[in-house]
């Protein structure tokens, strides 16, 4: 995983509340076997509306997504994650987050940053007055940047670290590497082995 | 109106069909299903076409879930069943015949 200290691009405004996982990417594509490859598949249903807003320049490129309340609730699905990582996501910024999605992002290096619903209103009215402003999503300082807005953001200390550190769950284990090679020395070779995966 | 009738699980099918339960799903032309995912999340063919409705004893309701275009309303399975047989929302109580009487018990500590 990279690590993952600033997040600034273009702001994508989309004005809802309680965006389940079932429309940022819909069952269908969960058959998948890939992990990577779901940009097309990102608000699926949504995007059949030529009037939706990631249909649209500067949005299409968008590198923030600012939301409503309650983003990411409903089924547990990392495909969530995948599929606005894909379309060139690297933040979403929402007043509050359904708290598994909150984890899934947290993981896979997607920062999802809390502020009051306010502060998402300036963003929006900011986003629609400038349309192409960026927004800046400082993990190290804790901090949402746009325009004339600027605002501390939530984040709890572990995945702060995690993301700065880019420490996946792998990644996590792998800096105990000395020491499971050093357990892995002393049990007998006709057991079962955990071998890390080695480059070539 | 199309009827679906999917068991929680292989042994909740099973047992249903030791008690005869089948018989009656299929008699009615309701399709007696193995138990999976079925209409649940709009993941395998069974979806519905945009416009349609579902009375649907799953556990959630979020737009397009059961098909693009298409919305659900959850239900008991009580109520499931007076729709299917009325073909429209309907409240078994409405029914006209003697419903059984139900109390709830809550368990644990």
């Amino acid at each position: 995983m990279e690590k993952v200290g600033l997040v600034q691009g273009v702001g994508v405004p989309l004005r809802r509340s309680t965006v389940d996982t079932d429309q940022i990417i819909p069952a269908k594509f969960l058959k998948r076997i890939t992990k990577t490859g779901y940009d097309d598949a990102l608000f699926y249903e949504w995007r059949q509306d030529p009037e939706f807003v990631l249909n649209h320049e500067p949005y299409s490129s968008g590198r923030v997504l600012v939301t409503g309340p309650d983003f990411g609730t409903g089924s547990s699905r990392e495909h969530a994650v995948w599929a606005l990582r894909d379309f060139g996501f690297g933040a979403v910024v929402s007043s509050r987050f359904g708290d598994i999605f909150r984890g899934n992002a947290g993981k896979q290096g997607l920062v999802v940053a809390s502020v009051p619903q306010p502060i998402i209103e300036q963003i929006w009215a900011e986003l629609e007055a400038h349309p192409g402003l960026e927004v800046a999503v400082d993990v190290d300082a804790r901090e949402v940047r746009c325009g004339a807005v600027r605002a501390p953001f939530d984040i709890d200390d572990y995945t702060r670290w995690r993301l700065m550190e880019g420490l996946d769950d792998i990644g996590l284990t792998l800096r105990h590497e000395d020491a499971i090679d050093q357990f892995e020395s002393s049990r007998a070779s006709w057991r079962p082995r955990t071998l890390p995966i080695r480059e070539g | 109106m199309r009827v679906m009738v999917v068991p929680g699980s292989a042994r909740v099918r099973l047992e249903a069909e030791a008690e005869g339960l089948h018989h009656i799903v299929e008699e009615f032309g309701g399709e007696w299903r193995f138990a999976g995912c079925s209409m649940c999340l709009g993941m395998n063919p069974d979806v519905m076409a945009a416009g349609e409705r579902a009375a649907s004893t799953s556990n959630r309701n979020f737009e397009g879930r059961q098909g693009q275009g298409a919305r659900t309303h959850l239900v008991s399975p009580l109520v499931a069943a007076a729709t299917a047989i009325r073909g429209t929302l309907f409240s078994p109580s409405d029914l006209g015949i003697e419903m059984p009487s139900y109390s709830v018990v809550a368990a644990g500590a």
